[in-house]
């Protein structure tokens, strides 16, 4: 027999699990750049908040703070942190916020995503960071022998092979 | 047309986020000779530029419908809400309001749908349970559709609400006793003259006209005579259910909760109604108070229908002790009252029919619970109900047998002394 409920305002485990993801995005950004350099107190205080806030209301501008105040938090280190392997983790951890704020904004907190949604941009975010990665390991072969300028000709032609790449890949759908 | 000025396409939040600081962390990875800045920000400027790419031209076209407009309550019906759209779809929301006393699937009210790749339309749905009788709007609530990559929204916007008719469940009923008073022709209640029926009422001589198969041999080879079985007739009788709506007292958890006085008593209207029409009575139904309705007796299943619609669209309303109240109740007809017997008007007009002779019958049908604390309401209530008990007695004495409700068996032994004393001669003030 099918049991009938009445409305209630339990969150569901997945919509706790991607406000899970956005602390964890946050937390990894922070601690990408503490291990390779030093973070203002304050600023990972703000970043807190921000997250508290972004929690609470994804839809709202606080999301744009948030991935704003990780990158000045990235913006501020010293430079020559580009060869660190910690930069491929703090650009999963943007993605990872990124992608999980905007899932959770799909509708009420009390709305269970749809699980084609969630593969559809687990998929998305995996690619996503793999645009980073290859960023990431041209910068590093080219940075002793080309000059900056050569690096972020590189950078522009390998970000629109992923925009590309991406995007033919997408339009196939999730399962595809 | 340009796009974009015609449409109702606004950025999401995340194409903003991602707009603005993939270009600012691209240009301060320039700027500043940072390319750890590029690398961290690539992924959002990959996110802003396909998100833009994917911009609709077009407002999708919602249509609503439900699959049912009356449905018994505790049952369930979907609400469809149909999608269409030129460009890249990838999720359409649909949230519903939420709704006193209707459930809804899945819980939360609200639903996202992935369309397949390449596809136009699609129906989103809602499943809903109303879970009290009534007319419930349903439907009322928000869709919405995200672009290709989350770019851009359109809506939230407002999807219009149905009204069902939400028909009452009858609560189980059964009864073996017979209404006190058959007049009409044919039924399944015994009259009190003989005629064609199946239950035995006597022997006598035979006469002229009767049927052979009916002579009783033994009696008959006894006496030398010809002797025959009489039965009596079987008619129908005429029912009138009394529905007292002006006030509903207690708390209403639905089909599957606690019940209110309305709840009772409109649920036993259904269930008293279900059981005489189908023995073949005719059955009328005047609403007192809740747009004081009336429905001449009749007999069927669509009449049947037809008394549950009306139950349905009962709701409480007020009515003044000195308001002139028409219940169009002919001679010989059966009158059921359900009501909590709290309205002065209800009490009055019992003892007025049952000053007319008429077999009368009070259903009590208010909640057990009683109120308790030294608060004032709860003490006036104790008070009201102190002197409801007195005008039971009165009522009692009068001649009105008041039962609770409770089922099954309700009316058996109230109806056989009602048609005992239907049999026995009476005076009756005219």
């Amino acid at each position: 027999m099918r049991i009938w409920r009445h409305p209630s305002w339990h969150i569901p485990r997945s919509q706790l699990a991607l406000r899970c993801c956005v602390v964890v995005g946050a937390a990894v950004v922070l601690l990408g750049a503490a291990e390779v350099g030093r973070v203002a107190p304050w600023l990972a205080a703000v970043v807190g908040l921000l997250t508290l806030g972004a929690l609470v209301l994804p839809e709202a501008p606080l999301g744009l703070l948030l991935v704003a105040t990780l990158a000045l938090v990235w913006a501020l280190l010293p430079k020559g942190s580009v060869t660190s392997p910690w930069v491929l983790l703090a650009a999963l951890g943007l993605v990872l916020v990124h992608v999980s704020l905007h899932l959770a904004a799909q509708g009420p907190a009390v709305m269970r995503p749809d699980p084609a949604q969630l593969r559809l941009w687990s998929v998305r975010a995996v690619a996503l960071w793999c645009s980073s990665a290859l960023l990431w390991v041209a910068a590093r072969w080219l940075r002793g022998t080309a000059t900056p300028s050569a690096v972020y000709v590189l950078a522009l032609v390998v970000l629109a092979a992923s925009v590309v790449w991406i995007g033919q890949r997408t339009a196939q759908g999730p399962s595809a | 047309m340009a796009a974009g000025t015609a449409t109702q396409w606004r950025p999401t939040a995340a194409l903003v986020r991602a707009a603005v600081a993939g270009p600012v962390l691209a240009v301060a990875a320039v700027l500043l000779g940072r390319p750890a800045l590029l690398v961290v920000g690539a992924p959002l400027l990959i996110c802003a530029l396909l998100g833009i790419l994917g911009r609709p031209r077009h407002d999708p076209v919602v249509d609503t419908t439900s699959e049912d407009r009356a449905l018994p309550e505790g049952s369930g019906t979907a609400l469809h809400a149909a999608v269409r759209w030129t460009g890249r779809v990838e999720q359409v929301t649909r949230v519903l309001a939420p709704v006193d006393l209707v459930a809804t699937k899945p819980v939360a009210g609200a639903v996202s749908v992935t369309p397949d790749p390449g596809a136009v339309a699609v129906s989103v749905a809602l499943a809903v349970s109303p879970r009290r009788w009534g007319r419930p709007e349903v439907g009322k609530g928000l869709l919405a559709a995200t672009s290709w990559w989350g770019g851009y929204r359109w809506g939230p916007f407002p999807t219009p609400g149905r009204r069902l008719t939400v028909l009452p469940a009858p609560l189980p009923f059964d009864t073996r006793a017979e209404t006190p008073r058959p007049v009409g022709l044919v039924g399944a209640n015994r009259s009190r003259r003989n005629g064609e029926g199946t239950e035995f009422s006597g022997i006598r001589p035979f006469q002229a006209g009767d049927r052979l198969r009916r002579i009783h041999w033994r009696t008959s080879l006894r006496t030398g005579e010809l002797h025959t079985i009489t039965t009596t007739a079987e008619q129908d009788s005429e029912v009138v259910l009394l529905v007292d709506a002006i006030a509903d007292l207690g708390e209403s958890g639905g089909v599957d909760g606690a019940a209110s006085s309305l709840d009772t008593t409109v649920r036993a209207a259904a269930a008293l109604a279900e059981h005489h029409l189908r023995t073949g009575n005719r059955v009328g139904l005047r609403v007192i108070g809740g747009g004081a309705q009336l429905l001449r007796p009749a007999a069927g299943l669509r009449h049947q229908r037809r008394i549950l619609e009306t139950l349905a669209s009962v709701v409480p309303e007020p009515v003044g002790p000195d308001a002139r109240v028409r219940l169009g109740v002919g001679a010989g007809t059966t009158v059921l009252v359900l009501s909590p017997l709290l309205a002065r008007v209800v009490t009055t007009k019992l003892v007025e029919l049952a000053n007319r002779g008429l077999p009368v019958v009070a259903i009590d049908t208010l909640p057990g619970e009683r109120p308790t604390g030294p608060d004032r309401e709860a003490l006036a209530w104790r008070l009201r109900l102190v002197e409801r008990d007195l005008e039971l007695v009165q009522l009692a004495r009068a001649g009105i047998p008041v039962v609770a409700w409770r089922g099954p068996g309700t009316l058996d032994e109230v109806m056989r002394r009602l048609t005992r004393r239907a049999q026995l001669p009476r005076a009756v003030a005219r």
